[in-house]
C-alpha cells in the first residue's frame, strides 16, 4: 500500500513537472512565432508606406495578399487600405501576418496627400 | 476430572490450535516473496528508465526550442533597432558632426558597404542627436566583430562602438530615391551628399561569414522607410 501511494505521488510530480515544462515550450514557441509575425508585418507596412496615393487608394494585388520568401515561406501575409472616413489624405491600414498557427494583427494610419500633379512615364 | 472441565479444556486447546494457525498464515503473508520483489524491481525500472528517457527528450526540445527563442529575438530586436534609428535619421546633423552618406563598396573597391547618418532616434549614447555609422569590422585589433553601430555625438568625441550582428560578414545597402511616386524607380546603391533630400527608403541585406548563420530574421532584408525630416 506505501508502494502505491509512493509510487502515485512520484508520478503526479512526474506529470506536473512535464506539463509545466510543455507549457513552456508552447509560450516559447508562440513568442517566436509572434517575434517572427510581428518583424514581417512591419515590413509589409514599410512597403505599404512606399505606395503613392493612387496605389495605396487601390492597392496592388501583390501587395493585398501574399506568402513571404524563404525562410518564411510558412508565413502569409494579408492587407487591407481603407480612406478614413471625414479626414483628407489619411488611410487606415491592417497588415495581417499569419502562420504556424498564429496570427498577427498590425494596424496604423498612413497619410498620403494627393498629389496635385503627378509626373508621367515620359517625365513630363 | 468433571465433565464440564474436560468440554472446557477441549475449547482451550481449539482456540490455541486457531490462533497458532491465524499467526502463522498472517507470517506468511506480510513479506514479499524473491519473485514479487524481482517483478517490483523490472517494473520499477522499466518506468524509471521510461520517465528518464522523456524527460531528456522534453529537456532537449526545450533547450532547442529556447534557443530558436533567443535567436528570433536578436533578430527581431537588430531589426526593430535598425529601423527605429534610420526612422530618425536627417540629412544633415544640426551640431554638423555629420550628414548622410550611403557608400557602395563596389564603387569604392571595398568588399562591403557603409552608411553614416545623423539620428535624432534614441540611442545608446542617450543624446539628442548621434552619428550613427553602420560598418562590417574586419579589423582584428579591435574586439568587435560583424556589423557593429560606431555612435558620436560631437567630431571630437571619442567613438562608442556596438556589437550588432557578429556573425555578418557582408553588408549591402541600397536606396530609393524619392521623386513623389514608386512608379518606374529603381533603387540605387549608394547616397552620397550633396543629395538634397534623404532616400525614400533604405534597403539593408546582411550575409552571413563562411560556415556560419545569421538568426532567422536577419536573413530577410530590413526596408525602412525614412522618416521626413531633412
Amino acid at each position: 500500500m506505501e508502494a502505491v501511494v509512493a509510487l502515485a505521488i512520484i508520478g503526479l510530480v512526474a506529470i506536473g513537472l512535464l506539463s509545466a515544462t510543455g507549457a513552456q515550450m508552447r509560450a516559447a514557441s508562440k513568442a517566436r512565432v509572434l517575434l517572427t509575425a510581428r518583424a514581417l508585418a512591419e515590413d509589409r507596412l514599410s512597403a505599404l508606406e512606399l505606395l503613392d496615393y493612387a496605389a495605396l487608394a487601390d492597392v496592388p494585388d501583390s501587395l493585398a495578399t501574399g506568402t513571404f520568401a524563404a525562410p518564411f515561406e510558412s508565413f502569409s501575409w494579408t492587407v487591407r487600405i481603407e480612406p478614413m472616413e471625414d479626414e483628407y489624405d489619411l488611410f487606415g491600414a491592417e497588415v495581417i501576418v499569419s502562420g504556424n498557427g498564429e496570427s498577427f494583427p498590425l494596424r496604423t494610419l498612413i497619410h498620403m496627400p494627393k498629389p496635385v500633379f503627378q509626373m508621367t512615364e515620359t517625365g513630363q | 476430572m468433571s465433565g464440564r472441565a474436560g468440554r472446557n479444556r477441549l475449547r482451550g486447546i481449539r482456540v490455541c490450535d486457531e490462533v497458532r494457525r491465524t499467526t502463522s498464515e498472517r507470517n506468511r503473508r506480510a513479506g514479499f516473496t524473491l519473485l514479487e520483489v524481482l517483478v517490483g524491481l523490472i517494473i520499477a525500472s522499466i518506468a524509471l528508465t521510461a520517465g528518464f528517457s522523456t524527460l531528456t527528450f522534453v529537456g532537449d526540445r526545450a533547450r532547442a526550442a529556447e534557443t530558436a527563442t533567443l535567436q528570433a529575438l536578436e533578430g527581431a530586436t537588430t531589426r526593430a533597432l535598425l529601423v527605429d534609428w534610420l526612422a530618425g535619421a536627417r540629412g544633415r546633423s544640426p551640431n554638423r558632426a555629420g550628414s548622410f552618406q550611403g557608400h557602395d563598396g563596389e564603387a569604392q573597391g571595398l568588399d562591403t558597404d557603409e552608411l553614416i547618418f545623423p539620428t535624432t532616434a534614441r540611442t545608446p549614447l542617450h543624446v539628442p542627436n548621434t552619428l550613427v555609422r553602420l560598418y562590417i569590422d574586419e579589423d582584428k585589433e579591435t574586439p568587435e566583430r560583424g556589423l557593429v553601430a560606431e555612435m558620436i555625438e560631437r567630431l571630437q568625441d571619442e567613438p562608442r562602438r556596438f556589437e550588432l550582428v557578429p556573425s555578418a560578414a557582408r553588408l549591402v545597402l541600397r536606396y530609393l530615391p524619392d521623386m513623389g511616386g514608386t512608379a518606374g524607380i529603381e533603387w540605387v546603391d549608394g547616397w552620397l551628399m550633396p543629395q538634397t533630400r534623404l532616400p525614400r527608403a533604405v534597403e539593408i541585406v546582411l550575409e552571413p561569414a563562411q560556415g556560419d548563420s545569421l538568426p532567422l530574421l536577419l536573413r530577410y532584408p530590413i526596408r525602412i522607410t525614412m522618416g521626413t525630416l531633412q
